[in-house]
Order: C-alpha cells, then structure tokens, then sequence
C-alpha cells in the first residue's frame, strides 16, 4: 500500500509538469425526452479541473463512474482520467456542453419531446403522482417519493373491490434515481393481516420511467393479491432499501503554483483519484411505503352457491378428453379434465369421475402451468386413471366444475361434454384380459399401473404370523377340530340312543332270542345224533316260541298252540304240528330215524325264517 | 281281521309305533274311553344322560376346544415379529421381493411375491408385481382353474378358522334341533350354512394343498439330474425363478417335477420351499 501510495506520488509529481488534454464525449447526439446520455470526460497528462461537469440548464449531471489509467513509457508517465455522467435532459431542446479547457470541443446534445409516455410523465413534471393507467389494466395509487426524490415504491392494483379468496394481479414497483447505488435488503411485503401476496421472484423486471419529470429505473415485480376475509382494508407494500449516494466533495480552490509550501502535497491530494479513494459516498438506510391503497373485500354469496363449490374465482373454462376412443374392457384409460382461466388455481379442483356403473375409477391427480409468473392464469390439468368393466358403447359422464366469476358477481357451473368410447372384448391371454377377469371374478382389485415396472413398497408391515403353513395344516388345528367332530358326534350318539330306548329294549329282546335260538338248534343237533326225538321236538318248540315271543314281546312260555292259533289266524299249521310233535314225542316217545330229523331240522329252521318274515 | 288284531299285527312287525293317537283309537274301535294317561312304554332305564345334558356338555367341551386352539394359535404367532425373528407378513414380504427384484435376483423375487400371495392372496399389487416380473424372466402365469379363483376371495387362514366356526354351528345346531325339535327349519338352516363353511375350508385346504410342495428355483441354471448324486449328468436346466413341485428327497438333492412334466433331481441349495418347513426356515 505504502509501495503504490509513493508511486503513484511520483507519477503525480512527473504528470503535473504536462499540459492536461480535457476531451468530451456524448455517445449520442439525439435523444428523447426522458431519456439520458452519457458523457465522458477525459483528462490526458495531468490536470483535473475541468472534470467537473460544467453546468448547463435545462441538463442534469449524475456522476457514473469514473477511471484512472497511468501509464510510463521510457521514464515519462501519463495519466489518464476518465469521468462519466449521465445528462438527464429537463426538457426538450439543443443543449451545448461548452468546452472544459483549451483545445476541447464543446458538444450539442438534442433532446427530443420523446413519447407520450414521457410527455405525460414531463407535462406532469412537478407532481408526485403516476399515470393511472398503465399495461395489464393495472392502475397505481399515489407515487410517495422519498425526501431527497430518489426513490419510491407503489402497488399497481387492478380494481379495489374484491371477493374473499378472489386473486388479482399486482404489481409492485420500486424506483430509484439512476446513479444511485441502492440495494435492496429483503422483498417487498403486504402491510396487512387480510391479504396474501404470492412468492416473489428474486429477480424484478427493469425498466426506466420518468416519475414527477425525473427518470427512474423501476424494479417490477409480477405477482397475484388473494384476499382472506372480508371487510375494509388499508394495503401498503414496504421495503427495506440501503442507498449510497455518491457525493462530489467540496474541493479547496486550487492555489497558486508556490503560493505554500505543501504544493506538492496538494497536487497529490487534490487529485481526483485520491479524492474517490478515500471516499465519495454515504449510505443510508431507509424503509421505503407505498401509498395505502383502499380495499374493500366481500364475502362470498351464500345464496345460489352450487354443491361441488370448492372455493375457485375468478373466470374459467372447462375442457376434458379421453386417451383414446377404442379399448378393450379392462384396459386403463386417462380422463383428462383442464381448466383454463383466471383467479385463484389453488382453490380450482375436480373429484372427477366418482362410482359411476361400469367404470372403475382411482384418484385424480392435477397440475398446475401457469401462463404467467405470478400463478394469476393458466391452466390446471387433472387425471384419473379409469378402466372400463362392460364392452360395447361406454359413456364417460359429462365433469362439472363451479367457481364463483367476481365479474358476474354469480356462481358459475360449467359442464365438460360427455365422452364415448368404444370398449370391446380383451384378446384371450392379454393383460387386461387377466385384469378384466380378475377384477370380473375375484375381489382382486384391477392392478395399479406399475412404475418402473414394480408397483411401489408397501408402507403398513400389517401383521405376521409365525409360518407361511396355512393353519388347516398344523397339528394343533387339525387336532382342535377333530375334537370338536367327536365331542359332536358323541353327543349325537348320546340323544339317539336316549330317544329311542323302545328300539333299544327290541334289540336286546331280539338278541336274547337270537342267542336262545342259537343253543337250541345247537340241542336239537345234538338230540338228533343221539336219536332223542322228545329232546329234539322240545328243543324246536323252544326256538320256535323264542323267536314268536320275541316278535310278540311276549314270554316264550306263554306261545302255545292256542296263542299261535289267535295270533296267526290259522296260518301256522307247520308250527302246530311240531308244538303237538313235541307234546306227543313228550309222552309218547316217539322214535325218529336220521332221515326224519334231517327233515324236521329243516322244517324247523323254514319256520324259524318264516317268523323272521312276520 | 278285526283293527286291533291288525293294529296289534302291524305294532308287533315294527311297522308302526305305539302311539297316543293310535291307542285312542284303538280304545274307540272296542268301545272304550280314550286313554288319557296313557304313558311311554316301559323301556330299559338309561341311567345319566338327558338331551339337555348332552348338548350342554357339547357346547362346554367345544368351548374347552376353541379356548385351546385359540391360544395354540396365538403361540403359533409371535407378537412383533419379522422374517428375521420368524414371522411372516405379507407386506415385509413384498417389499423384500421389490428389493431383490430391483437387485436383478429373479428367483428370490418370485420365492417372497409367491409368499407374500400366500397370506395375502386378494393383494393387486402383489399379483401385478409377480405376473410384471415372470413375464419379463420369461415364466408363465401359474395356470388356475375357477374354483381356486374363487378360493381367492379370503386368505387360507380366515378360510380355516372360517371352517373351524362352521363346524361348531353344524354341531351344535344338529345337537340342539333334538332339544327343540319345533324349530327344525332354523337348525336346519344353520346346520346346512355351517357345512357350507365346512366345505369351503376343505376345499381351501385341497386347493392349498399341492403348493406345500412347490418350490422355486433360486439358482441361476440349476441342473437336474437323473439320479441324486453330483456326479450324475444334467439332463436338463432349470430357469431361475421356475416353480417346481417337489416329490421326495435324498440327502442335498430334492426329486422336483417341472409344470411341463419333466422329473430330475435337483441340489436343495438350488431350490427353496414357497412354505418352508419349521427346520429349513429361511
């Protein structure tokens, strides 16, 4: 520092003893009203005093920025400096910059009356506020000026009236004076509880506009005013700004070459390089307001309101489609549906196609293009996944949306036009085939169209179970319920057997008999082989009444000829014969030979199966 | 032959029952009073059991039996468990099918989506999951008829526990039309419902039957061979990803038989069980 500090005092020191060479440079000639050109002044090879702009009236010198270039070329050192302005023309006319030092050139710079913007805006010269109307119907309030003229913000709006949850366009400007240096220390905000403002972007538009006569470079921001409830409301917009101003300092006049002994010092320090090296600026921070702007915001109709109202306004226009017209049942189609228009998106929404008879519908899903970068217009786009269930000619219903249009003051319905679509019969083996048949004939709903080829990661674990072996296989529940089979048949058993004891008590009756019958024919063998006649008679007449007995529920004792003679009705003539038999072989003793036991054996069991046949 | 010897006859063949009705009348046919106190025939004494103890006695002990198998099944389920610990659920699964999937591992994919299909048989996802990626491992669809379609409708267990219910409502309503014969038609009608469960919990279980030995191949290429020994000579490959059904096993090999017919033996490591066995679980 100190190095370039002595340098440069010695360049300074060699470069006074050169005569100055001043030019002056305008980079246009004409120019409008409004508008402003820049002049250059350079000072070649020493001397600094015709830097300073000259003062002509009607033109306004804004110091630009300024360069210095020393140069040493074999032992002799130049320095050149450059300063820029930029001339505001006041009004319009031929101006003539004169000459800065000896050998310069004076200039002339005309200014045209410019466009009716700028005329507007110079025949307005004096008052501080804007043309009302101005692009994108938006209108401004009172332009509030800082002190000093350097700056301003306003909020264009496009009407003062407005609908809870209506959106209009804003814009808010913010001017500065060119050649101020100003930054901006955060985005303008809404003074006001009962409005929401839109994002806005990082990066305003620019423009130049002449306000109260004076250019301005304007920073615009686009963006869209909601209104959350109703009443009367005062609207300002605020921002915080940090101006540095560039000052031109107040130099001592210059004295005499010897008139004091620090001559040297002064030719150093007065020099115009040194002056904006240690300073020339002074910042400043201010918070710059709009104007308030009166707003008055209304509730929302109750009568008339439509029932799939969701809260949209502003002006729209409905529009939907189908993906294709022809499709096979079972196949996905997407109904499309897009509004289009103006007002508040965010509260523009469609539930589409609810249960309609066959369709199966899933969950629409929408998008939002925006036709501006405030979100004030454009359209939103909504999808539905439908898939046909019935071939032949299918009617997608016609889609209503409601919205309530501030112009109107009104509810508004609008309705989609109904779509066709031709849906036939799934080529056997296709993929909506096995998706129209499982959704025809089981539960399964139609699967989801996979992304990326795999449906997603279920989220909800559900809950497990020990092994994948469905339970009719595991021991214990085949054992449970085959319990459960045997305690049921065994007490189905027990009241079978206890509601019918009559039939048990015959049972018994009939084996008792059976087994008495049994032994006596075993008797009647064995009285046979012994050649006893009266044993082998008595032994018949005993199967014989134990087998009537049991089918009479009577003793065995109490069948006799008589008891046969009253039950049979004279049918038992062979029964009689062996009961008289018996009764005669009893007394008699009557002798039989073999043969004529074989037959009485098989007389006897004839009977016996005839009484069976009873 | 007057009435009562062919009443007597009739009574005496078992082809007809005494009855109160029948008495009167015989009673009226001899010119007699009706028997107004006329009681059962004497029958053998049957010591114990009333109707209304036995149907109580059938209710206690199918409570007995549910109470069990209740808590046998809660046992058989550890409360927060995971694959890890030994438990089972469908959408632990899935998700593990999706990651080996995404891994390029066909056969682990198709092994958890065919599990995860198992205990949750009415899940599109897992069902589009399983069709996307046997299509695009070259596989086809398991083929089914309707009736296993239809089966689809509950998972097997909801079906068995299903069942188990219409068991007992069968039981009990074939127990209780005895006790209260006037409302037949209902005990009837229940009993037939609860064989309806019945049967559709068997069919389930037949139906389920023949995949508790089906397998999928998880090794790249698996050779099968015609006898179980490394030794042998391949006859032929198995895609990674096929199902097989298993048929018997020796040693490290398992005797697979493929959907087209073909027979071979395949190493165990090369293949793993849709419904593993308690001792290979993994």
């Amino acid at each position: 520092m100190a190095a370039a500090l002595a340098a440069v005092i010695v360049l300074a020191a060699t470069a006074s003893a050169a005569p100055p060479a001043v030019t002056v440079q305008l980079d246009r000639a004409d120019i409008a009203l409004g508008d402003s050109a820049q002049l250059t002044i350079t000072v070649s090879g020493g001397g600094d005093d015709a830097v300073a702009p000259p003062a002509v009236p009607g033109l306004e010198f804004m110091a630009a920025g300024q360069s210095s270039q020393y140069q040493s070329i074999n032992g002799v050192a130049t320095s050149t400096t450059s300063v820029t302005y930029e001339v505001i023309p006041q009004r319009a006319g031929t101006f003539t910059i004169p000459a800065l030092s000896r050998g310069s050139q004076p200039v002339v710079l005309r200014v045209q009356p410019g466009n009716g913007r700028n005329d507007a805006a110079a025949n307005n010269s004096g008052a501080s506020s804007l043309p009302p109307p101005a692009a994108g119907g938006l209108s401004a309030g009172e332009t509030r000026l800082t002190q000093d003229g350097s700056a301003f913000v306003r909020l264009r709006l496009p009407k003062r009236e407005l609908y809870v949850g209506e959106t209009v366009p804003v814009d808010i400007q913010i001017g500065l004076r060119p050649g101020l240096e100003a930054s901006l220390e955060g985005l303008p905000t809404l003074n006001g509880d009962a409005f929401t403002l839109n994002k806005l972007a990082s990066q305003p538009e620019q423009t130049q506009e002449v306000v109260a006569g004076k250019p301005y470079t304007v920073l615009t921001w686009h963006s869209a005013l909601a209104a959350v409830k109703s009443g009367d409301f005062s609207l300002t917009v605020e921002t915080p700004l940090t101006v540095r101003m560039r000052t031109v300092p107040q130099r001592r006049p210059r004295m005499p070459r010897g008139a004091s002994d620090d001559s040297l010092f002064d030719e150093v320090f007065n020099d115009s390089f040194f002056q904006s090296f240690f300073g020339g600026t002074t910042e400043k921070q201010i918070t710059l307001a709009s104007e308030p702007e009166g707003l008055k915001v209304l509730a929302l109709p109750a009568v008339g309101r439509p029932a799939g109202f969701a809260g949209a306004v502003g002006k729209f226009e409905v529009g939907s489609e189908l993906s294709t017209a022809k499709t096979v049942v079972g196949d996905p189609l997407t109904l499309r549906l897009k509004v289009t228009g103006t007002g508040n998106f965010d509260r523009v929404n469609s539930t589409m196609l609810g249960e309609v008879g066959g369709w199966k519908t899933y969950k629409p899903t929408a998008k939002f293009e925006p036709a501006d970068s405030a979100g004030y217009s454009g359209e939103k786009h909504f999808e539905q996944a439908v898939i046909p269930m019935q071939t032949g000619r299918q009617i997608v219903p016609a889609l209503a949306f409601s919205f309530f249009n501030p112009d109107t003051r009104q509810y508004e319905t609008k309705l989609t036009a109904p779509l066709s679509v031709e849906v036939s019969t799934a080529p056997a083996g296709s993929l909506a085939t096995a998706t129209a048949s499982a959704s025809n004939a089981s539960p399964i709903p139609a699967p989801k169209p996979p992304r990326d080829g795999l449906c997603p990661d279920h989220v909800e674990t559900g809950s497990t179970v020990a092994t994948l072996r469905p339970v009719y296989f595991q021991t214990w529940f085949v054992g449970s319920q085959s319990a459960l089979v045997l305690c049921f048949a065994g007490g189905l058993i027990l009241l079978r057997r206890r509601e019918h004891p009559m039939n048990d008590a015959d049972d018994a009756r009939r084996r008792e008999a059976s087994s008495a019958i049994a032994s006596c024919l075993a008797e009647m063998d064995a009285a046979s082989i012994a050649g006893d006649a009266a044993r082998f008679f008595q032994c018949a007449r005993a199967a014989l009444q134990q087998r009537l007995a049991a089918r009479w529920h009577v003793v065995p004792a109490s069948i006799t000829i008589a008891e046969i003679d009253a039950r049979l009705n004279g049918d038992g003539a062979e029964m009689r014969r062996l009961f008289a038999l018996a009764d005669q072989a009893a007394y008699s003793g009557q002798h039989l030979g073999a043969g004529d036991f074989q037959q009485w054996k098989e007389t006897v069991r004839g009977q016996l199966n005839h009484t069976e046949e009873l | 032959m007057t009435l009562f010897q062919t009443l007597t006859r009739r009574v005496a063949t078992g082809k007809m029952k005494v009855t109160r009705k029948l008495l009167d009348r015989v009673c009226r046919e001899g010119g007699g009073k009706p028997c107004s106190k006329l009681t059962k025939p004497p029958g053998r004494k049957r010591a114990g059991f009333t109707r209304s103890f036995c149907v109580a006695l059938a209710a206690v002990l199918t409570l007995l039996i549910w109470l069990v198998a209740a808590q046998a099944a809660a046992g058989a389920q550890p409360r927060g468990s995971n694959i890890a610990t030994g438990g089972y659920s469908a959408a632990a699964l899935f998700n593990r099918a999706n990651a080996c999937a995404r891994e390029g591992k066909a056969g682990l994919a198709i092994l958890n989506y065919e599990r995860a299909l198992l205990l949750a048989p009415n899940d599109a996802d897992i069902a589009a999951n399983l069709h996307f990626f046997r299509a695009k491992a070259g596989l086809p669809d398991a083929p089914e008829n309707w009736f296993a379609r239809s089966l689809l409708y509950a998972r097997p267990n909801t079906l068995a526990w299903l069942g188990s219910l219409g068991l007992v409502l069968a039981g009990m309503s074939l127990l209780l039309v005895r006790l209260h014969p006037q409302r037949r038609l209902a005990f009837r009608s229940s009993t037939f419902a609860g064989l309806l469960l019945v049967a559709t919990a068997i069919g389930s279980a037949i139906t389920m039957w023949p995949r508790m030995n089906e397998a999928v191949v998880i090794a790249h290429d698996a050779p099968v061979r015609a006898s179980p020994v490394s030794a042998a000579e391949a006859a032929f490959k198995l895609h990674e990803g096929e199902t097989v059904t298993m048929r018997a096993e020796h040693q490290d090999f398992a005797l697979v038989q493929t959907s087209a017919g073909r027979s071979g033996w395949v190493a165990r490591a090369d293949l793993s069980r849709v419904v593993p066995r308690f001792r290979d679980r993994s």
